[in-house]
């Protein structure tokens, strides 16, 4: 759900970049097959990752993660458009594109999937 | 043989470091002439760094990350001499509200992971922009610079170029591993020698389809004979005496 979603929402938000670190495949089929310019899949690289969706972010791009080992989004620069999805029992999409929006850093609650 | 502009920021650096009462003197002298190459160097009277101290936000230059958190002052300094306005009240990291800075950062390794987001936008948008990125050795420790250059090289960021600032000789095959991980590997010969720097600068930049690491073999306390690869100036501010006797030694 999460995969079209997000297919859907980076058709309107052009600066939209997504990083999946899922282990070993890729989540995203759907995204990738749309944006494969905008998707980048960095298995297991969770550390470096966050990092790194700040200097995309530093050029006006909207960053997604997704992957195990993002629990927060502590960057020191708060000027930086990154956004950790993290799976969630109260997690919701109906806010979803609007909070990619919104300016700085943050962790957004999406429902949990199977 | 060191330049007179060299000297002088050698000496602005190091009563830097004494004004704000912190820093790293002899760390931060391996890194001062790969800086001053950077935003000094130029090819046929053309920058081999595209920036414009008076616009520092300018939508074409090249970017310079620091990520080597030692040597800011040699930041500072070449800044201040390039002719950026640097306020009189310096941060002790790097902050991206110094003009010239463009990447806030407190941790090791933290530079090397925005400079290959940033190389990949650049890739993304087909800029024509390069981006320089300066680590120390003892960054390569640490796991997430090593995912980081994976990632670079997986996506072939060739507007990239990392300095490798070893000033700390050790028993490590750089060389290989960064080949064997799919990167260009430019060896200085001597990394304080401005004709030196610059060719490993303008050969970077010719670099097609492959990230470039510049391997840089520095000396701590480069240019301060008296201090010279002695570990106990690595992370020394100096005195007023010592500057003084540095003072005269550099000009």
């Amino acid at each position: 759900m999460i995969d079209i979603k997000l297919t859907q929402i980076a058709l309107k938000i052009k600066n939209l970049i997504l990083i999946d670190v899922s282990f070993p495949k890729g989540r995203f089929t759907e995204f990738k097959k749309a944006y494969e310019n905008r998707y980048l899949h960095m298995p297991c690289r969770a550390s470096s990752a966050g990092i790194l969706a700040g200097g995309l972010s530093n050029f006006g791009k909207v960053v997604v993660l997704y992957g195990d080992g993002f629990n927060d989004c502590n960057l020191p620069d708060q000027t930086l458009n990154v956004k950790v999805l993290k799976e969630d029992a109260e997690g919701s999409l109906i806010t979803l594109e609007e909070d990619l929006k919104a300016f700085g850093p943050a962790v957004l609650l999406i429902p949990e999937e199977d | 043989m060191m330049s007179p502009r060299q000297r002088e920021l050698r000496l602005a650096a190091l009563e830097l470091i004494s004004k704000m009462g912190h820093g790293h003197s002899g760390r931060m002298l391996s890194s001062i002439d790969l800086i001053e190459g950077l935003y000094f160097g130029k090819e046929n009277e053309r920058q081999i760094f595209k920036h414009k101290p008076n616009m520092p936000q300018w939508e074409e230059r090249d970017f310079f990350v620091l990520s080597k958190l030692e040597a800011l002052p040699a930041l500072y300094a070449v800044l201040a001499k390039d002719g950026y306005s640097v306020p009189e009240v310096l941060p002790v990291f790097p902050n991206r509200k110094v003009p010239g800075v463009e990447v806030t950062t407190e941790e090791h390794a933290y530079g090397l992971c925005m400079a290959v987001g940033m190389a990949q936008a650049i890739k993304m948008d087909r800029l024509n922009q390069h981006v320089f990125c300066l680590v120390g050795d003892y960054e390569l420790d640490h796991g997430k610079a090593w995912e980081a250059i994976m990632t670079a090289a997986e996506n072939k960021l060739e507007r990239l170029c990392l300095i490798v600032d070893e000033n700390d000789p050790r028993d490590w095959p750089i060389q290989e591993r960064f080949e064997s991980f799919g990167w260009k590997v430019i060896k200085l010969r001597d990394a304080h020698d401005t004709d030196e720097i610059v060719y490993g600068y303008m050969k970077a930049r010719l670099t097609l389809r492959k990230p470039t690491c510049i391997w840089a073999p520095t000396k701590k306390s480069a240019g301060v004979p008296f201090a010279e690869r002695k570990p106990e100036y690595d992370d020394a501010i100096f005195s007023e005496a010592e500057l003084q006797e540095i003072k005269s030694i550099l000009i």
